[in-house]
């Protein structure tokens, strides 16, 4: 295992019921907006109200003709980088910290990845689960359209398949990490085969919620207090909600 | 261009001053240290010829490890040209940060913006305890 970060800081647990792909995104930027002002961690919990394709921020719209199966799915442009995401049986969380330095260049966003991540193999153990760190970048892949096809330093592994990988925004001095955890296989991305069939275990959502919450707390050292958005994070996430995520200018930028 | 001779702000991007008839003109790009940080970078987007940049606020944005970062002019100016060349060549960035490596020239519409930069020891010296 790796060494351990300790932030020692009092962080917000937010458990979100299903939403709308643009509401899901709106949120995670709303939080990270504010993550500095407020010097707040926040750790979100979420789920998506019907299988939702997220692209990278950098991905054309278009190459999303390349995936037949997620045609007919609803499409959200995330903020953050890395390849399209079929958003169906996983469990998804964004993680927003205040960054120690703003701009191009220092934080600790490397070592979220892996503690968040390092975090979630603590936590499937308890379930019986032995998933893995994948050591090293695999080239040959970059160019897979899933993000769950390629594979990147830190993503979670199980018997070689990619079950949890995360991407993350920096901007207002603070860092949005999200990622998902792949429980299930989905009709709309079948490629993709997810914990319970490589594992034979089939994971209750907020059972490895709980576990993978209490394993972050542990590993960051980060006391966790369940609560909801302020009202002006919650004015915030309406407005990019409505102005951003959910517009065609947005979704179909490049 | 030496680095010695630019401007840093303190979100890691560099401006060179240069008068040109008369015009204060900026080329601004971000140094080795942050191309070093960023590590990997697989995407930019710049601004378009014509638009307002101010000091402090983010004119384009890069991918790198899957981490999309925003960057921030160092100046208040108007953006005269950009290396169209950088977005698809991205490792003359880690080859030549204060050279070929250069992302935008943007006429000084407000010179009190450059008075907020620190000159290159300052910077080093900020570099030492980021790093």
């Amino acid at each position: 295992m790796g060494s351990k970060s300790n932030l020692r800081m009092d962080g917000r647990l937010i458990i979100d019921r299903p939403q709308e792909g643009s509401r899901n995104m709106a949120v995670d930027e709303a939080i990270m907006m504010r993550a500095f002002e407020l010097n707040v961690l926040t750790l979100r919990f979420y789920q998506w109200q019907q299988p939702t394709l997220s692209l990278g921020y950098f991905q054309n719209y278009r190459s999303r003709v390349q995936h037949a199966e997620s045609q007919s799915c609803s499409v959200v442009r995330r903020n953050s980088g890395g390849g399209a995401i079929l958003h169906d049986d996983e469990l998804t969380y964004s993680l927003s910290v205040p960054a120690t330095t703003s701009g191009s260049g220092t934080d600790r966003s490397s070592s979220l990845y892996q503690e968040v991540h390092l975090s979630l193999l603590d936590a499937l153990s308890g379930f019986g689960i032995q998933a893995e760190i994948n050591p090293t970048h695999q080239p040959g892949l970059e160019s897979e359209f899933l993000c769950f096809q390629r594979r990147a330093v830190n993503d979670v592994l199980l018997g070689g398949h990619k079950i949890c990988g995360s991407a993350q925004r920096k901007k207002n001095q603070a860092i949005s990490q999200h990622g998902s955890l792949v429980l299930g296989s989905s009709a709309a991305a079948p490629q993709i085969i997810g914990t319970e069939v490589i594992s034979g275990i089939r994971l209750e959502r907020m059972e490895v919620l709980k576990g993978w919450k209490e394993a972050i707390s542990s590993r960051l050292g980060i006391h966790f207090q369940e609560a909801e958005l302020t009202d002006c994070e919650e004015f915030d996430a309406q407005r990019l909600q409505k102005g951003k995520f959910g517009t065609v200018k947005w979704n179909q930028r490049r | 261009m030496k680095p010695e001779e630019f401007l840093y702000a303190e979100s890691h991007e560099w401006a060179f001053i240069e008068e040109v008839n008369g015009d204060k003109i900026a080329t601004v790009g971000i140094s080795a240290f942050a191309v070093e940080q960023l590590t990997d970078l697989v995407f930019m987007e710049l601004p378009e010829i014509g638009s307002m940049i101010e000091s402090g606020s983010e004119f384009g944005e890069v991918e790198s490890v899957k981490a999309v970062s925003s960057l921030y002019s160092p100046i208040d100016g108007e953006v005269i040209q950009v290396n169209t060349d950088l977005p698809d060549s991205l490792e003359i960035l880690n080859e030549d940060p204060y050279g070929a490596g250069w992302i935008l020239k943007a006429k000084v519409t407000d010179d009190s913006s450059l008075s907020k930069l620190a000159d290159y020891t300052t910077y080093q010296k900020q570099c030492g305890e980021d790093g």
